[in-house]
């Protein structure tokens, strides 16, 4: 199994999420606080390339479906950068971390 | 996730699964992420299932025009072509069951079964509920706030452009979601709504006719919400197709697919696995919900 650590994952997520965005001039500082639907401004079909780009970045299958449906779910104001950093971390090492929010 | 280039636009796909194809087919204004969360993940442990951005939609190119459903099947026909896919099952939603319906005219023998989810044909506009819409009660407060009265909409429609609803009830903020409290219309649509002219041609019938669709021998499974303003499409539709049943799902509206997708499911996996199960194709009837 793949080792992750939080800051590896998290350098991943902010440069796909500026790939996936990068028709929309986006400047501002990201970190784990910051949310991808209303910091950011994303579109839900946002949510889904970013969920693709990371999968192919990692070479394997991840259940961002599931993950965003809990995230619906359970009503979550946003998904925040640290919240898809643990899932990652959580999905390539195997191991539990803290459940988000 | 890919991209590809079909019949003069780079159309944005996802795939998943293995076994026999089923494609799923957006309708106007909405993207892949309808299918993202339930139908494409549940579908895909049987089957191996397309989704794609509808040209202007999405990840997919903006053109300025192919918004009728002739040129966005023939979309969808160069997108199996470039994926190898000789045969799909297509689902439709909206829109997207008009497209559907319209590669099963054109090309038959590339088209399994097909369901609407709720698709308001151009060619049967005669029967969509206006002035005794549930919704208006319903919604009509709401959609009064942001400029769609009764009068004002029945103005515009008479038009082929209905730039001016569309753009309005994409104003109106989202219930629900991650974007809740914001409004649909987002950069992207917005360039899509007011650059394009999109909201003319969708609304062409084209070749699509009901004389043609009385010949299209593909069985269908026309599932439509009972408070939505096309319900009375659905039985028009199972009489006037020679292998189409229809059903009504009570207190279900015309979004219904994509905020209550396990109403979709099943309806979807069961008329699918028919012809795997060989069972004849259905007769016309009424399935009752």
């Amino acid at each position: 199994m793949q080792q992750m650590n939080r800051d590896a994952a998290r350098k991943v997520v902010v440069e796909t999420i500026r790939e996936v965005r990068e028709d929309w001039e986006l400047s501002m500082p990201i970190d784990d606080s910051t949310g991808l639907f209303n910091d950011i401004g994303f579109e839900s079909i946002d949510a889904v390339a970013l969920g693709s780009a990371i999968e192919e970045h990692f070479d394997r299958s991840l259940p961002f479906a599931e993950f965003l449906t809990r995230a619906n779910e359970e009503n979550w104001s946003d998904v925040t950068v640290g919240q898809l950093v643990d899932f990652i971390t959580q999905h390539l090492d195997g191991s539990p971390t803290a459940a988000p929010q | 996730m890919g991209k590809v280039t079909v019949n003069g636009v780079n159309l944005h796909y996802q795939q998943k699964g293995e076994g026999d194809d089923i494609i799923l087919v957006h309708g106007i204004t909405s993207c892949i992420a309808q299918w993202y969360l339930k139908i494409f993940p549940e579908l895909s442990k049987s089957y191996r299932v397309t989704i794609y951005d509808l040209r202007g939609h999405g990840l997919s190119e903006v053109t300025q025009h192919g918004y009728d459903s002739e040129t966005m099947a023939l979309d969808l026909l160069g997108l199996m072509d470039h994926l190898g896919i000789e045969r799909a099952h297509l689902v439709g939603h909206s829109f997207g069951g008009g497209i559907s319906l319209h590669l099963a005219l054109l090309r038959p023998e590339r088209v399994r079964r097909v369901v609407l989810l709720d698709t308001g044909l151009a060619c049967l506009r005669h029967l969509r509920l206006i002035e005794n819409w549930p919704g208006w009660k319903k919604y009509g407060t709401v959609l009064k706030a942001f400029g769609i009265t009764l009068d004002r909409f029945l103005e515009v429609d008479r038009n082929q452009d209905v730039r001016e609803i569309v753009r309005k009830s994409l104003s109106i903020p989202l219930q629900s979601g991650f974007r809740r409290g914001k409004v649909a219309l987002t950069p992207r649509l917005k360039k899509l709504v007011d650059d394009t002219d999109m909201c003319s041609e969708f609304r062409e019938v084209g070749a699509l006719t009901e004389e043609a669709l009385a010949t299209i021998q593909t069985p269908v499974y026309a599932v439509y919400g009972a408070t939505s303003p096309y319900e009375k499409m659905a039985e028009h539709l199972g009489n006037l197709m020679p292998n189409c049943r229809f059903e009504l799902i009570e207190e279900a509206g015309h979004f219904y697919a994509i905020e209550e997708p396990q109403l979709a499911l099943p309806r979807i996996q069961s008329f699918f696995e028919e012809e795997t199960a060989d069972v004849p194709a259905p007769a016309a009837e009424q399935v009752s919900s």
